[in-house]
């Protein structure tokens, strides 16, 4: 319901970002003007994404199956399963996250629909973060459901204020791989072996990510006795708090004929 | 300059294997052994300076990136690439020492209970990165805009891989390098550290110069293969 | 009467280190010579053919 709401505001708030941008004191009502144009460019990307919604679905989906192959290859020991499960749904994620922003730019690759974007008079940086701001979302959609075949698949025993807690820190961990991983499927979309390229650079760049939210996850699930949780979750945000800067700073550059 | 340069580096790199030659003789033969790690702790005085060097090529890498995107003169894209190939030559010769390093101190070849291992090994991951997003894309401009963004993006997060590694082990912190040193130890890694570091200017020169006329050529030869207008422009402000 | 926990030996992985280092310096060193050399005769080639 929301979001054909914010589908039929597409239009009049990109009408209004034009006019923002073309006015001569561009600097000066930047602020407002630059959260309005990321409204825009999200808007647009929810839209599209709730038109195409069998992407969405194919895409959750191959979270699901991902989740069910680790189990078969960790074999079918419950204690295993439970013990990489923490991994197993950090991995699903990434998993996901890559088919996820490899489509969010193979959308605009067709019909040249990027180049259209760029000559309108919108801020790139609107671009990079309502770009950025619906690959969190659409990535943090995947949490419950994929936290929801964990609990059936690997019989993890998690009370509900640990689910509400893996849910919170799946969106961060989904807002840090967002960030890299849009500014590069910016380019890679635009290179030859697209596919190849983007996991190429885009895993080892997010290892922090994997590392901290399968930890901070382990200890969500299993039980936190030195209290460590805060200083894993931390690192997340920083991550993310570094590159949702960065990406701001260089995806224009990027993205510029 | 482009006349100069060459024989800068010739001199650079001649002085480093004179240096490297003079250092690993004293860390080989003239050092003595370590209290607990006896002789294998020779390897550390190749190790640890390739890894200086290495992590100091990516910090040029990080540099010449900047002034590549800032000025948008080619010469600092060839800059880049090249130190950060230089860096990835070194990384892979401190993961091989390494682990020439670990079997005899550990028993095994790898382990990711090292920080500094698995540190290295993930750096040597985001940085080749950086060369096989180069490696596929056909426009000049392009190519040295994503180069530099893609070295600055990996750059940022050496400091948190880094910190990431190390509390995800620090239970199992291992000692990797000798705590206390005497001069005998320390002046054969100093010596090799400069070593590695002339060789290494010499070595990015070259790379750079190679990088040079490879785009030359390519402007030369294929004049009609730039396709769109901004690389036009580009090309423009390289000539 | 070398004490406890010394590890004894282990020349071989010491000139193992210094071996792999230095063919990978010379290695990379020759691989820079080969790919300058290509490049200066593919301009050599073309100065010909058009120059």
């Amino acid at each position: 319901m929301s979001l054909s709401q914010g589908g039929a505001g597409v239009e009049g708030r990109a009408h209004g970002g034009r006019g923002e941008a073309r006015g001569p004191v561009q600097g000066g009502s930047r602020g407002g003007g630059l959260v309005r144009e990321i409204g825009a460019v999200l808007a647009k990307d929810l839209l599209l994404e709730w038109r195409g919604r069998a992407r969405l679905l194919a895409t959750v989906l191959f979270g699901v199956v991902a989740l069910a192959l680790f189990s078969f290859a960790a074999g079918a020991d419950p204690a295993v399963l439970d013990r990489g499960a923490p991994g197993f749904l950090v991995l699903a994620l990434l998993l996901s996250s890559t088919l996820a922003l490899g489509e969010s730019f193979r959308v605009e690759q067709e019909d040249s629909a990027m180049e259209g974007l760029l000559l309108l008079p919108i801020d790139p940086h609107a671009l990079f973060y309502g770009k950025a701001l619906g690959n969190t979302l659409f990535l943090s959609l995947l949490g419950p459901v994929l936290a929801v075949a964990a609990v059936v698949f690997y019989a993890v025993d998690a009370g509900a204020m640990a689910l509400v807690k893996l849910v919170l820190l799946w969106v961060l961990a989904a807002a840090g791989l967002s960030a890299p991983g849009t500014l590069y499927a910016a380019m890679t979309s635009r290179a030859r072996s697209q596919d190849v390229l983007l996991p190429l650079v885009h895993y080892p760049l997010v290892i922090p990510v994997l590392l901290a939210s399968v930890k901070a996850i382990d200890l969500i699930l299993n039980g936190d006795p030195m209290g460590q949780l805060g200083s894993w979750t931390a690192l997340l945000a920083g991550f993310a708090l570094a590159y949702w800067s960065l990406g701001g700073v260089l995806f224009p550059l990027a993205v510029e004929e | 300059m482009p006349v100069a340069r060459p024989r800068l580096s010739t001199v650079s790199g001649l002085l480093g294997v004179v240096l490297l030659l003079a250092g690993s003789y004293l860390g080989l033969f003239v050092a003595p052994p370590e209290r607990h790690m006896g002789d294998v702790v020779r390897i550390v005085y190749v190790h640890v300076p390739s890894a200086w060097i290495s992590m100091l090529c990516y910090t040029f890498a990080f540099g010449f990136a900047i002034a590549s995107l800032w000025t948008r003169r080619p010469r600092w894209d060839h800059l880049t690439t090249a130190a950060v190939e230089v860096g990835i030559v070194l990384n892979v010769l401190l993961l091989v020492q390494g682990m020439l390093f670990a079997r005899p101190t550990w028993g095994i070849w790898w382990t990711w209970a090292d920080v500094r291992l698995v540190f290295s090994f993930l750096m040597f991951l985001l940085f080749a990165g950086v060369l096989a997003l180069r490696a596929f894309v056909d426009d000049p401009a392009r190519r040295g805009t994503w180069t530099a963004i893609a070295t600055i993006t990996a750059f940022v997060d050496v400091p948190l891989v880094y910190y990431c590694v190390r509390w995800w082990r620090s239970l199992h912190q291992m000692q990797s390098t000798p705590e206390t040193m005497d001069a005998a130890m320390k002046l054969p890694m100093r010596i090799n550290a400069f070593a590695v570091l002339f060789l290494a200017g010499w070595f990015i020169a070259r790379r750079a110069e190679l990088e040079r006329r490879r785009q030359e050529i390519d402007e030369v030869a294929e004049p009609a293969a730039i396709p769109r207008a901004g690389s036009i422009a580009g090309t423009g402000v390289e000539a | 009467m070398a004490p406890e926990g010394v590890i004894i030996g282990g020349w071989s992985f010491v000139v193992a280190a210094y071996v792999v280092t230095a063919a990978g310096l010379v290695l990379y060193a020759w691989s820079l010579r080969s790919r300058l050399n290509k490049i200066q005769s593919r301009i050599g080639n073309h100065e010909r053919d058009h120059g």
